[in-house]
């Protein structure tokens, strides 16, 4: 049985012949009742393609139905202007769906640079120059504070008397024992100018009193202690060679070696 | 005598899959050019499939480079190597998917997902920007994560239904399903740009 919607394609000879022979007359009947047979069937298969059209279009679109299936839909799809319309929607819709764009290369170059770094190093920075930026700096300023505490300054005439009788109060020597190695070396040494010996006192006076130490720039303070002048000394000694081996320099008045040392760095514990 | 030697100095041409098991052997073996390899081959595709699910370039880029981390050390573990591909999207896919729960937790971005577009939206966007991926995009945005790792990578990735069943870990008629409703609701919601001409 050929199919209703195909037309029959026979030869001419074979039209011809049958053109010859005497038109049959259908019986009405007859016709009536293969209709009546025939289309409720092909009633129900449509209805059932139409149903099959919603649920298996993408499957349709995917390839991943079997040719009878397929060759079905597609011509149900021929004479059904809805599941037309479905199988276009869904055609515009996969087409929208693969042609959209990809990332860039860039950012594929970014991330192989990032994977390239290592697990994890991607998100966090290393704190490395941080580390070395501020040490640095601190080592600068400390440098530059000591160099500031020891540099030679100009004589001045006249000194603040309460910074020299400061000076003056300071403890002669420590107790025995208790004398550091940096003190002992500089007891053995000369002792430095007076008047230079003064100004430095009252410079680091200052600095003590902007470091927020008043009761240390007061006349009438009481003399450092050992500790605090012990660990003083260590940085002075640190940072600064011993002050002067100039005997010829050193005049008579002036105290004895330790008493010079400490007075220099008798503005109280320097801290850091 | 010479052809014997020519023979034996051609080099043997692998098949992708192959490639991807020796491949993936050796770096599993510690080789870093291999897995250098291996990256290079599937970046492309961990990328674009992190950047639709996730919508956004930067958290696409961690989460590849995440994926990436996670599949050199957990590769001595894998027992099938020549899955290399697959098993890698299934990272992907449940990398993007904890990222998306973190970045909800966080509420840093109004959450996406199940957020249909407005008709104002609709009409402004297709008036003002005319910009076809941007509204894919979108529209992907307003799908549930299963629905729209399914559509991504049967329709942009290109994948099988084996080959997604696989990559993440349920049936080919669980993929079918999630397929067809996923790509109901983007039919659905396409359709009045594709009414305007927009796309």
């Amino acid at each position: 049985m050929a199919h209703p919607h195909t037309p029959l394609e026979l030869p001419e000879e074979v039209r011809a012949a049958l053109a010859r022979q005497p038109r049959l007359e259908p019986r009405p009947l007859l016709v009536a009742a293969v209709r009546a047979r025939v289309a409720p069937v092909a009633a129900r298969r449509s209805r059932r393609l139409h149903r099959a059209m919603f649920r298996l279009v993408d499957a349709l679109l995917d390839g991943e139905l079997p040719e009878g299936a397929r060759m079905a839909l597609e011509g149900h799809a021929a004479h059904c202007a809805e599941c037309a319309c479905v199988l276009e929607r869904a055609r515009a819709g996969r087409e929208v769906l693969r042609g959209v764009g990809r990332l860039s290369v860039s950012r594929e170059q970014a991330l192989r640079v990032r994977l390239a770094a290592g697990p994890g190093e991607g998100r966090k920075p290393s704190r490395l120059p941080g580390l070395v930026a501020a040490t640095a700096s601190v080592a600068l300023l400390l440098g530059l504070g000591a160099r500031w505490l020891a540099a030679p300054v100009p004589e001045t005439p006249a000194s603040p008397a309460p910074l020299i009788a400061a000076v003056d109060e300071a403890p002669q020597s420590p107790p025995a024992g208790l004398e550091p190695p940096a003190e002992r070396e500089l007891a053995a040494a000369p002792a430095a100018k007076p008047a230079a010996r003064a100004v430095p006192v009252a410079r680091a006076r200052r600095s003590a009193g902007r470091r927020s130490a008043p009761e240390t720039t007061r006349p009438d303070a009481a003399p450092p202690s050992l500790d605090s002048a012990r660990g003083s000394a260590v940085l002075v000694v640190a940072t600064q060679p011993p002050p002067a081996t100039n005997a010829s320099a050193t005049p008579a008045h002036a105290p004895a070696g330790p008493t010079a040392t400490i007075g220099r760095i008798d503005a109280g514990p320097i801290t850091m | 005598m010479d052809l014997g030697l020519a023979a034996q100095a051609r080099p043997l041409r692998m098949s992708p899959l192959m490639e991807t098991r020796s491949l993936a052997d050796a770096a599993a073996m510690g080789d870093a050019d291999a897995f250098e390899r291996l990256v290079r081959e599937h970046h492309a595709r961990v990328l674009n499939v992190a950047y639709r699910m996730l919508n956004d370039e930067d958290d696409a880029a961690d989460v590849c480079q995440d994926v990436f981390v996670k599949a050199f050390r957990a590769l001595p573990r894998l027992r099938d190597r020549s899955q290399f591909s697959s098993w890698v999207l299934k990272i992907t896919a449940n990398c993007a998917r904890d990222y998306l729960r973190r970045r909800r937790r966080r509420a840093e971005t109004p959450l996406e997902d199940e957020v249909v577009p407005t008709v104002d939206e609709r009409h402004s966007d297709s008036a003002a920007t005319q910009d076809s991926d941007r509204i894919v995009q979108r529209l992907l945005m307003g799908l549930p994560e299963k629905h729209r790792i399914v559509i991504v990578l049967r329709d942009i990735e290109d994948m099988s239904y084996e080959e997604i069943a696989q990559t993440l870990a349920c049936t080919v008629s669980s993929v079918k399903n999630r397929l067809h409703r996923a790509r109901r609701v983007f039919r659905d919601r396409l359709t009045p740009y594709l009414g305007e001409g927009g796309l």
